[in-house]
């Protein structure tokens, strides 16, 4: 054998040992509870709770809105309640996102990171403090409300809190730095010569952004749209502590099989077809990404 | 509508044109009249102001003071979108997302022109280019020469009444930009439209241009055809930037109907027509091309001299030496086989024509 067939052999070798202990890792606490929950998923409650290994797709009927009286949609609406909850973040955290992203990156040298500091601050408190301190700014009695009161935005004696606003507005509050740092990477490096360009051809206002800037700030926002997405369908505490906990969320839903309701199959169901769900996102946003249309009219 | 204006006389006035950032002076005052149909070009180091000019007049950028007035309107209060001027790009800026033809399609689809007309349009210019068969790829699938004709092709179909080209070339690799700077020039004769050429490559302003401003420094040194602005520099920063020159500094003897400039190198002979004023003993300097100075054999007829060569460097076509004349060193080119058996300690004697000496204002 000579010797570079040997040393290729001998860096094979040492790639190979390299990835093994991630890998293993990933395969041993991830991968494998991730196929248990697939199993589980198949399987049927026994009547103390407990798991028993007999085949069913009851638990995904479940899901699915086949009820025990016919059809009930208390699940399915409890899956697109989430998805709603975690689109119009996505939405509301773009909108809010690009005007700060392009502010920040005309500002001076320090003053770019002061800005990008202050926007990540709020991730060092923990996010129940927040969102309770979100409760509190938004209670009757609170300035904010008051204001609210006093322009008749709301009934004298009431809060912001609990409702929509309070859910989204925390929301928005919370996952804005997913979506604001990969933003504004993008801005940041944007070839602006593109937009001089469109000017100089006479493009202005949306024509110009559209065609100039958005393309290139396209990556950007499909990142930080899967960065705001996943976490915030998951997302049960907020709409919980700001909603008034009157409506049930995919996160409660399933925290409840696992607990209380002692219902492992059907959690993992629901588990599983929320993964199933979130993963197509992520095909979907790869899709948009790599296929840019062809605009030729 | 721009196709009618274009049969009367356009032209661009330039009027103490300023503009400066912080405490920078990137323009100071400049005045400028460009005329109709004319390939003029702006020539000057990097820095010299020669882009923020071209910006000033495309609206990309607005001036501190001055007038840019396009027959007769004043363009400064106009943005760019609004302008009946185009540009073509150093780095082209073609959308990477459009295919060539949405590229070329997008000033008329801005403009909200009928489709069918666009369609007309942009067949007719990406033909006159030769770039129809790219329509349907992407920038990033084009060369650089097919990439410039695009961003050539975008401007043009907006018939413009005036194209500006920033540094259109500096992407491009020596060989096919020989090429492409005599279809440049071409397509512009046959179209008519202004052109404004920005160029820091003295060749290429001489070869394609109908008048070159020398710029230096946010102040234009010298405005004239080619062979003016190469044969007579007016300015020492000219003489020394394009081609090889040697200046000499010294003053004005006049005697016996004879001007004569006294430096280091000893008396010198100008030629009255380029000796200005006959103030006597006045500080002058003096430029001589390098390959105006000769090879003589006589050194009894004036302005000759005899040095020492101290340095060779061969180019190919020319061969320059650099010769050592008392404590002078003087720049000198020769064309081919001329002194190919010099080396260097050799002595030669040299001749300064009168006639290549030019006298500098400043």
């Amino acid at each position: 054998m000579n010797t570079d067939s040997k040393r290729r052999e001998r860096s094979a070798l040492s790639t190979i040992l390299s990835l093994l202990p991630g890998t293993t890792w990933l395969c041993l606490f991830m991968l494998a509870p991730l196929l248990v929950i697939v199993l589980i998923s198949f399987c049927t409650r026994g009547d103390y709770g407990q798991v028993e290994h007999v085949f069913t797709f009851e638990n995904y009927k479940r899901v699915a809105g086949y009820g025990t009286f016919g059809f009930d949609s208390v699940y399915p609406i409890i899956l697109l309640r989430s998805i709603w909850l975690g689109a119009c973040t996505v939405l509301l955290t773009a909108i809010a996102a690009l005007p700060l992203a392009f502010v920040i990156s005309k500002l001076p040298g320090k003053f770019r990171l002061l800005g990008l500091i202050i926007v990540v601050i709020p991730f060092w408190s923990n996010l129940l403090v927040r969102t309770f301190a979100w409760q509190m700014l938004l209670a009757p009695d609170s300035t904010l409300s008051r204001f609210a009161q006093w322009l008749h935005l709301v009934p004298s004696g009431t809060g912001l809190y609990p409702g929509s606003l309070a859910i989204y507005l925390c929301m928005v509050c919370d996952y804005l730095p997913f979506m604001i740092l990969p933003v504004y990477a993008s801005v940041e490096k944007l070839d602006w010569s593109l937009a001089e360009a469109a000017m100089d051809l006479g493009a202005r206002g949306w024509p110009l952004f559209r065609h100039a800037l958005l393309p290139q700030i396209r990556p950007g926002l499909l990142a930080g749209s899967a960065l705001v997405f996943l976490p915030a369908t998951g997302q049960f505490l907020i709409p919980d502590l700001l909603g008034g906990a009157k409506t049930v969320m995919l996160g409660n839903l399933l925290q409840q099989q696992f607990g209380q309701s002692r219902d492992w199959p059907f959690g993992s169901a629901i588990a599983t077809l929320a993964l199933l769900l979130l993963g197509a996102f992520l095909v979907l946003v790869r899709i948009v990404q790599g296929n840019r249309k062809v605009e030729c009219e | 509508m721009y196709s009618l204006l274009l049969n009367e006389t356009v032209f661009l006035r330039i009027e103490g044109l300023r503009r400066n950032y912080g405490s920078v002076l990137a323009l100071n005052s400049i005045d400028l009249t460009i005329q109709r149909g004319e390939f003029f070009s702006l020539l000057g180091p990097s820095g010299c102001g020669k882009t923020t000019l071209l910006r000033l007049i495309a609206g990309l950028d607005y001036p501190d003071a001055g007038q840019i007035l396009l027959n007769g309107a004043d363009l400064a209060t106009q943005s760019a979108d609004k302008r009946p001027i185009n540009t073509v790009f150093q780095t082209y800026a073609l959308f990477p997302h459009l295919t060539i033809y949405g590229n070329v399609a997008f000033g008329l689809r801005m403009r909200g022109v009928h489709k069918a007309e666009i369609k007309e349009r942009v067949d007719r210019v990406m033909k006159l280019v030769e770039i129809e068969s790219l329509a349907s790829r992407k920038p990033n699938q084009l060369s650089g020469g097919q990439k410039q004709r695009v961003a050539l092709a975008r401007a043009l179909v907006n018939e413009p009444q005036i194209l500006l080209l920033d540094e259109p070339m500096a992407a491009i690799d020596l060989r096919l930009r020989k090429q492409l700077q005599t279809d440049l020039r071409a397509l512009q004769q046959r179209l008519g439209i202004t052109f404004i050429y920005v160029t820091h490559d003295q060749e290429e302003a001489l070869l394609m241009s109908d008048r070159v401003a020398v710029m230096n420094a946010g102040r234009i040194e010298q405005i004239g055809a080619p062979r003016d602005i190469y044969e007579r520099p007016q300015t020492e920063f000219v003489a020394g930037f394009l081609g090889s020159s040697n200046v000499l500094r010294g003053r004005r003897i006049h005697c016996n109907n004879q001007t004569f400039l006294e430096c280091a190198l000893g008396r010198l002979q100008l030629d009255l027509s380029s000796a200005g004023n006959n103030q006597n003993d006045a500080p002058i300097a003096v430029s001589i091309r390098a390959e105006q100075i000769q090879f003589t054999r006589n050194t009894t007829q004036p302005n000759s001299f005899t040095g020492k060569v101290t340095r060779i460097d061969y180019h190919g076509a020319i061969t320059n030496l650099l010769l050592q004349i008392g404590n002078n060193k003087l720049l000198m080119s020769t064309k081919g086989n001329e002194g190919a058996e010099l080396r260097t300690g050799f002595e030669v004697k040299v001749h300064l024509p009168s006639d290549a000496l030019r006298v500098l204002t400043r």
